[in-house]
């Protein structure tokens, strides 16, 4: 299983402060996954179409998925840090 | 290092800039460089306070100011250029006078208006850097557009809760703030700081590595942070590094869409969050309606902390849980949602419409209005 880690905000919204452990393989697969335990995150990460939403990035041990070279493939302990777009000043 | 020329520097800023001298990095052609700058700092609020402290007391010499909003008590747990006596006058005027008081020979311009399409293009050109310390998606979005298209460098930095971000963009080539996130959240989807709250040190934190960026940019030195996001939690203390690239998909750096093409009224209005004056009620109304003991049910979506410092009596249901807590609701009952600035409660009308819920409205203005217009004794926060 993969480790997800969520931006503070989230970690609030399911009162959850640890690091996720989440299977699924594809990010795609274990975002739907994550999505399936805590549905409160879907609006956040997922458009209607299922696909991801535009201001939030996943990387996949410090790397942004959108640029990867390999496939997007989580293995077991890999970390997908998830990074919210926020406007505070 | 050469010798400090009359013509360039007053004997007082040979001075004040003495620790500058020393670094060979600045020196007195760094100095020069920064005497000679042009800034323009959009906000100045939690951000805008360090930047522009730093920006003045290291010399930059023409800095321009905008900002709309007026000081209140509120901003003063951060902004660190305002004092009590200033609440409610203008920040860039109080802003300037300040700057002018740390430092009396820069030239500070103060923009006493906010940025849009029809003033972004005129103003920014007559500057060399942008340094993005605004509190909003549409103006983030738009001092990426307008520095992309005039070539300028965008300083960017964002704060929220325990957190900050920032980068710089549009650097030789390289990424903007598109290319990281091509479109922002949906207006009310995502907590502000008004809402959500902001300790007040991560602004002086991010501010202040946006103001070094600055820096840099001019005296050509150092790595930038350009291609960079740089992420910090001061809960964990935890600085964080990601590569930023250009985005194969961006409308900007890649499919050139043009500045005048660009539409940032879709930025204010989502379909998915559309509300009409069916879906609010005023807070006058709410109380008209509590006088005439209506049947309906107040339903307070803020987190059980923002409840204990002040709540209308409602039954507490917290947004994140809303989803789960919705089923045990009745329906066909009618129900007023508030929270604390009407944001949240925005979107909460049209998650229960979609649930099945007959009557939902939602209060503008939130309980902050309540506690305005209706009971000034309620604790603000």
């Amino acid at each position: 299983m993969a480790i997800v880690q969520l931006p503070r905000q989230f970690k609030a919204y399911i009162g959850q402060n640890d690091p996720l452990r989440i299977s699924g393989g594809k990010v795609s697969i274990v975002i739907k996954n994550l999505v399936a335990q805590y549905p409160v995150l879907a609006p956040y990460l997922l458009t209607d179409e299922g696909g991801f939403n535009s201001f939030i990035n996943f990387y996949k041990n410090g790397k942004d998925i959108r640029f990867l070279s390999e496939p997007d493939f989580l293995l077991e302990n890999d970390i997908l840090e998830i990074i919210l777009a926020t406007a505070g000043g | 290092m050469g010798q400090i020329n009359s013509t360039d520097f007053l004997p007082s800023e040979g001075i004040r800039y003495a620790r500058h001298f020393s670094l060979s990095e600045v020196g007195i052609l760094g100095q020069k460089k920064l005497k000679a700058a042009r800034v323009l700092c959009v906000g100045a609020g939690g951000l805008g306070s360090p930047i522009l402290m730093y920006l003045a007391a290291a010399g930059v010499g023409t800095i321009g100011i905008l900002d709309n909003d007026h000081v209140e008590l509120s901003n003063l747990q951060r902004q660190l250029l305002y004092t009590t006596d200033d609440i409610g006058k203008a920040k860039v005027q109080t802003a300037k006078n300040k700057l002018l008081q740390l430092n009396p020979e820069l030239n500070i311009i103060a923009h006493e208006f906010f940025l849009d399409k029809t003033n972004a293009l005129s103003l920014v050109q007559n500057y060399d850097i942008v340094v993005d310390g605004a509190d909003n998606f549409v103006t983030r979005y738009l001092i990426n557009d307008v520095c992309f298209h005039l070539k300028k460098p965008n300083v960017y930095g964002s704060i929220f809760q325990f957190e900050g971000q920032c980068s710089v963009f549009n650097v030789m080539g390289g990424p903007c703030y598109r290319c990281l996130y091509p479109a922002p959240p949906p207006p009310g989807l995502l907590q502000n700081c008004a809402e959500g709250g902001v300790l007040g040190v991560v602004a002086g934190l991010i501010g202040t590595i946006q103001a070094t960026e600055v820096i840099k940019l001019i005296l050509n030195t150092g790595d930038s942070l350009h291609g960079r996001l740089l992420t910090v939690d001061v809960l964990s203390m935890r600085f964080k590094e990601y590569a930023v690239q250009k985005n194969a998909d961006c409308c900007l750096c890649i499919q050139k869409q043009s500045f005048e093409s660009l539409a940032y009224h879709d930025l204010l209005v989502c379909p998915y969050l559309a509300s009409s004056a069916d879906d609010e009620i005023t807070v006058q109304t709410l109380q008209d309606m509590q006088r005439k003991a209506m049947d309906f049910i107040l339903l307070d979506i803020r987190e059980p902390h923002e409840y204990a410092i002040c709540n209308l009596g409602g039954q507490l249901i917290p947004f994140a849980q809303l989803e789960k807590k919705l089923s045990v609701l009745d329906k066909n009952k009618n129900y007023v949602v508030h929270c604390k600035i009407g944001e949240r409660s925005r979107h909460t009308v049209n998650l229960m419409r979609e649930k099945g819920f007959v009557s939902v409205r939602h209060l503008t203005g939130g309980i902050k209005a309540w506690a305005k217009e209706i009971d000034p004794t309620l604790p603000a926060y």
